[in-house]
């Protein structure tokens, strides 16, 4: 579906790249990049001498920065002024630290530690009953009281992982090497019983084409986004796109579920919904195509799922799609003379419900928070805990 | 200046050397002329140098200055948008020997749509289908999740087919809506 305009990107951009003029390899390249970082060493020298006045305005698209960066009278150079504790207890947030054993644990908001593992983590989310600790190699789940836990090895070093919408369950996504298709490994992360294991709970594998994302689901629906107006030109009726380009929908069908609906990436109201039996295949052949206000669309997303969770799952999805996401929240603002630091430190993070974003870097003695949760973004400076590696992300 | 200073400084002047061109093409694509991509790269590189000390025993200083790459370009748009249009055009074209054909005029339009991409959407079809970065790469690179990469690509592929004038119809893959059997 989408070969033909990969092949002619690739094979453009290669030839005009290779067009770079010879100029390119100047040799005072470095020379000059070693004098301008002397030079705004000295401005933000100077800067952080003269700053800590009162109210800030940013730039053109004019947020407010009530900063809760305040000078430090003693000696005059800036002190965050957000600590761990408010961030603890005016935003819900627990952050990963690792102790001088090399332990990595997360600090709840209570100011307690709950151990993790000694694998150093690239990300650690609070889930409904548990956090996910997630690895180069592994996913852990661990109970909030640290006491029960499991481990799930990757496929590959290319799986990486989904959080459906209740936090109840999380997708190993695994890429074939050709990039055609993504094996998907559902585990529930319920921890109902405080004695059982994630890990006994059944597991729900299938394969889809690698042109479907799985945005979310139910124990019944399967959400996905791809590309259909390039395909349908955005018609109406009945289409074949599992006959026709393999999408794997009777995969999906035989791993349990019973509908699937896949929202358009260009016209997210343009959806195609798939009739699934589960367990066996497909109810019956083609999708429905067509606006998802439309009756006809409505029908089928109420008659697909017997727990009518199709038609809210759906809405749902195309509401975080539509000029929604997080990206496009927080890259609209003007961050002024922090914007450089806030975009070029060792990590950064985004809250799964959109309240804040944070920049840092380990070992670093202040670290950027942008909140949202006000009327007005706020930019602060905040001292993380000792040994921070970074914010646990929640999705509850 | 002290020795060690000296040989970071040294260090850096041969990453440097080794990367530059690298960095250059990349900054090309995604800018769309060599004067801005020239400007975006020696701001990379000097944003590189002041965390050199804490990056340069690291495996990866190159995705580092990728990043920054990356992110001041999308910076640069940020703020040069409420004054400027993001309509960079592509210069010194290769390849002016070429007839006109249909091949041709797609291939313009084609950079005609790159042209006015979101910038974030440029730059995940840059390391994709330029770089050939796998997409937890690029998510990475980008600070962004997989699926966003994907979907941001997904975004750009159909707004560049529908500009094309559907290249899948033309190539026989467009479908009609037919009878349910």
């Amino acid at each position: 579906m989408s070969g033909d305009i990969e092949s002619l990107l690739r094979s453009e951009l290669a030839e005009l790249a290779d067009a770079a003029p010879p100029s390119i390899n100047d040799p005072g390249l470095a020379d000059l990049a070693i004098a301008g970082a002397g030079r705004i060493r000295r401005r933000r020298r100077i800067s952080a001498a003269a700053s800590g006045a009162g109210l800030l305005v940013l730039g053109a698209a004019v947020f407010v920065w009530q900063p809760w960066v305040a000078p430090d009278l003693n000696d005059g150079t800036i002190a965050a002024d957000t600590s761990t504790s408010e961030a603890q207890s005016e935003l819900d947030m627990e952050f990963v630290v690792e102790d001088e054993s090399g332990v990595y644990q997360v600090l709840n908001e209570d100011g307690d530690y709950i151990p993790l593992g000694n694998q150093e983590p690239t990300s650690v989310y609070r889930l409904t009953d548990s956090y996910m600790y997630e690895t180069e190699s592994e996913v852990s789940l661990t109970s909030f009281d640290g006491t029960t836990g499991s481990d799930f090895e990757k496929s590959n070093a290319e799986t990486y992982t989904k959080v459906n919408s209740d936090a109840t369950q999380i997708a190993l996504v695994s890429p074939n090497a050709e990039y055609t298709a993504e094996a998907y490994r559902l585990v529930d992360v319920t921890m109902t019983d405080a004695t059982a294991e994630a890990a006994d709970a059944p597991e729900i594998n299938f394969t889809a084409n690698y042109l479907l994302t799985l945005e979310d689901w139910s124990a019944s629906t399967a959400v996905f986004t791809s590309d259909l107006t390039s395909t349908t030109g955005g018609d109406s009726g009945a289409y074949f796109f599992e006959e026709e380009f393999n999408w794997g929908l009777e995969s999906v069908a035989a791993a349990g579920f019973e509908s699937v609906a896949v929202v358009d990436t260009t016209d997210p109201n343009y959806v195609c919904v798939a009739d699934l039996d589960a367990g066996v295949g497909l109810a019956r052949a083609g999708e429905e195509c067509g606006q998802v206000d439309s009756d006809v669309i409505q029908t089928e997303l109420n008659a697909a799922a017997a727990d009518d969770s199709a038609g809210e799952m759906a809405e749902a999805a195309i509401a975080r799609y539509t000029g929604s996401d997080l990206y496009s929240i927080f890259g609209d603002y003007d961050l002024g003379e922090y914007e450089d630091r806030f975009y070029e430190s060792g990590g950064m993070w985004t809250d799964p419900l959109g309240r804040w974003e944070m920049s840092g870097t380990h070992g670093e003695e202040t670290w950027l928070l942008l909140d949202v949760t006000g009327e007005e973004p706020v930019l602060s400076e905040l001292t993380p805990p000792k040994g921070v590696m970074m914010p646990v992300l929640s999705y509850v | 200046m002290s020795e060690i200073k000296s040989s970071q400084d040294e260090e850096f002047r041969e990453y440097v050397a080794a990367r530059s061109a690298a960095l250059h093409r990349a900054a090309y694509l995604l800018t769309g002329n060599w004067a801005t991509a020239e400007d975006l790269v020696q701001t990379t590189l000097t944003k590189t140098y002041l965390a050199w000390g804490r990056i340069r025993t690291t495996d990866s200083v190159d995705a580092y200055a990728r990043r920054i790459l990356y992110n001041t370009n999308a910076s640069w748009w940020r703020k040069r948008s409420n004054r400027e249009k993001p309509t960079e055009v592509f210069e010194d074209r290769p390849d002016t020997s070429r007839d006109f054909t249909e091949h041709a005029a797609m291939r313009d339009a084609m950079w005609r749509h790159i042209a006015v991409l979101p910038k974030r959407q440029r730059a995940v079809l840059v390391l994709r289908y330029y770089e050939n970065r796998s997409d937890p790469q690029i998510a990475d690179i980008l600070g962004i999740s997989v699926g966003t990469v994907k979907s941001q690509a997904s975004r750009a592929l159909a707004g560049m087919r529908k500009r094309l004038g559907t290249p899948s119809a033309a190539l026989g893959l467009a479908m009609e809506p037919r009878e349910a059997a």
